[in-house]
């Protein structure tokens, strides 16, 4: 018998805030339109009721980990989402001991917007390969079974690859051209939170102001750069993007070179850091003696 | 009523190209965006509405306000000539309404000179919506499918072609060559939208600014922009100038009051520097700093993109029924 997941959750969620264990619980209603989800934040065990669980939960809710850094809070996360969250502990952005991490055996989201569901997989569900959550203190949902893939999960990269330098920098002009610099894409992601972004800086003037291609490639270029080893797939940049712009394609391009050269998938154990975010004294790094 | 036949539009608008630039919706990647075409085919006649509104065509993303350069050492003072004659084709009625909006801010005394260049050479061609979508409002807040305000042109697709009503001379002036025929049909009456009352929000916005109502309706907020760049009413812009060896060009680009850095002043300190303080700007500005200052026309018309692109469904229907039902104070 399948369980019922969102029960599983409003369960533990009300006995963690009954008992006083956590003061928030950070996870999912049902939104507006009356079929996807949104984010939901409960802090009395008499409103957990509004918690859901479904397919349309799309949200990776570690985002908001960050700004209630310190509270004892819980956070429902779906196996992808619980990568961001071991990369926030890995890089000190939140403490393990202060978060309650609800885990999900995800059954993979489907494509959402606004009043509308879908019948497919996101792409980056319909790629997964690892639905059990990596970090956790309880875990609703049962677990999925892991069927080989049956192709290249780099397979849109690789297409992308083939193609000359002309022909892709043509390909992410044309993209870049309908980019309106809302940040969408930086705010959605749980690993974009440096408080002032160097794009946004103004002493020094960095990048500007101009809405224009050169400074939104420089922007999406350092973001990707920025997320080499450290981007967990979640896809919520692209998903959030109000212009379509298919941001995976250069956020799975970085990860695929960090896995092939370093043998590393960011977020599976939260003491292993990005190896781009690492330095050790005795490190090669091929300069010099 | 005048009619157009869908051939005859098409050769109109083929000839308009050749002394305007026509700017109408088309298909780009999957989405609806306002740009300029060369032949009628490139439109989306069915599109919905754009993602972008059309307030990009004469409120740019990036425009030069002005270059210096120093030629022998004598610096050049050189403004951008802004000379040429535009047809926005397609545009909805909401945005158009918008469009009037922002004509009040940038138009009133003192006159923003490169808005209102740009505006005196646009002629607005608007579409009656046939099918508005669900989480559009505009009949709530003052509008309407088929309004006419703001626009030059509103043409209402039919069976037979379109109608074609003239609002001001500059359209009528516009549709001199068009083969337009009487016709005693009446365009088709589009589809009702659910309204609900948006009255007296204005009037009771000044008691509710400490509500606590504010903090928990925009938790999830995430700060970006979208709610305020896809606005067709949002204006906020930055100035700054770039320089590039002897040359320095001052640039006027949108702005947005839910960047974090958006207030920050001289020093360092930040007036708003929560998500809640900055949302609540967004909202008040539209349902009471605006009306205030412009007759008491609410800054919003019901066009939904912020419900629709926000990536965390903070709904601004929502907020206006949380209202009407009367917020913790």
């Amino acid at each position: 018998m399948t369980v019922n997941i969102t029960e599983q959750i409003q369960e533990k969620a009300r006995e963690i805030l009954s008992s006083g264990q956590v003061e928030l619980i950070i996870g999912y209603q049902r939104a507006s339109d009356g079929v996807t989800a949104r984010p939901a934040f409960i802090r009395k065990a008499e409103n957990v009721a509004k918690l859901i669980f479904d397919q349309t939960c799309t949200h990776n809710l570690a985002k908001y980990a960050i700004e209630h850094r310190g509270k004892s809070m819980a956070i429902v996360a779906k196996a992808c989402d619980t990568f961001g969250i071991n990369v926030l502990i890995q890089e000190n952005q939140i403490i393990r001991e202060k978060t309650y991490v609800i885990g999900v055996n995800c059954p993979g989201v489907v494509e959402v917007s606004f009043g509308q569901v879908g019948d497919k997989l996101q792409y980056r569900c319909q790629i997964c390969q690892e639905h059990a959550p990596a970090v956790y203190d309880y875990v609703a949902g049962d677990p999925v079974e892991e069927k080989p893939l049956g192709f290249d999960p780099y397979i849109k990269v690789k297409v992308l690859e083939a193609l000359s330098q002309e022909e892709r920098i043509a390909f992410w002009e044309k993209h870049f051209e309908r980019c309106i610099r809302c940040y969408a894409c930086r705010n959605a992601c749980p690993q974009c939170y440096c408080t002032e972004c160097v794009v946004e800086q103004i002493d020094p003037d960095w990048v500007g102001i101009p809405i224009q291609v050169p400074e939104k490639q420089i922007f999406h270029v350092i973001r990707a750069f920025h997320l080499a080893g450290r981007c967990i797939g979640c896809n919520e940049c692209e998903r959030s993007c109000p212009v379509g712009i298919p941001l995976s394609l250069m956020n799975m391009k970085f990860s695929q070179d960090v896995e092939d050269q370093f043998g590393y998938k960011p977020g599976r154990d939260p003491e292993v850091c990005a190896p781009l975010a690492t330095y050790q004294p005795d490190e090669n790094l091929g300069i010099g003696g | 009523m005048d009619i157009i036949s869908k051939e005859s539009l098409n050769r109109w608008l083929t000839d308009l190209m050749a002394r305007y630039q026509v700017m109408a919706p088309v298909l780009v990647e999957g989405d609806h965006l306002f740009r300029p075409i060369s032949s009628p085919d490139e439109i989306a006649w069915d599109y919905y509405n754009a993602v972008v509104p059309p307030k990009e065509l004469i409120f740019p993303l990036t425009e030069s306000l002005f270059t210096l350069e120093y030629q022998n050492g004598v610096p050049q003072f050189q403004e951008p000539v802004i000379d040429r004659d535009t047809v926005i084709v397609g545009l909805r009625p909401c945005d158009a309404r918008a469009i009037a909006m922002l004509d009040a801010s940038f138009l009133n005394d003192p006159v923003d000179t490169p808005y209102a260049r740009r505006r005196a050479l646009v002629t607005l061609v608007g579409w009656t919506c046939v099918s508005p979508e669900a989480p559009c409002f505009c009949t709530s807040i003052g509008g309407a499918p088929n309004g006419t305000e703001g626009l030059d042109v509103l043409m209402t697709e039919g069976i037979d072609g379109f109608f074609v009503r003239p609002v001001t001379e500059k359209g009528k002036a516009l549709l001199t060559g068009a083969e337009l025929k009487q016709t005693d049909a009446t365009p088709p009456e589009p589809p009702p939208l659910p309204v609900f009352s948006t009255e007296g929000i204005t009037e009771k916005l000044p008691d509710v600014f400490l509500s606590p109502y504010w903090q928990e309706q925009v938790e999830s907020c995430i700060s970006c922009k979208i709610c305020t760049f896809l606005c067709p009413t949002c204006y906020c812009f930055d100035v700054r100038d770039r320089r590039d060896g002897e040359s320095i060009e001052r640039l006027r680009c949108w702005d947005s009051c839910q960047g974090a850095h958006f207030s920050r002043i001289a020093g360092g300190y930040n007036p708003r520097a929560t998500k809640t303080a900055r949302w609540k700007q967004f909202f008040y500005h539209k349902y009471l700093y605006y009306p205030e200052r412009f007759g008491g026309v609410i800054a919003c018309v019901g066009c939904a993109r912020c419900v629709r692109k926000c990536p965390v469904n903070i709904d601004i229907r929502e907020v206006i029924r949380d209202l009407k039902e009367g917020l913790p104070v």
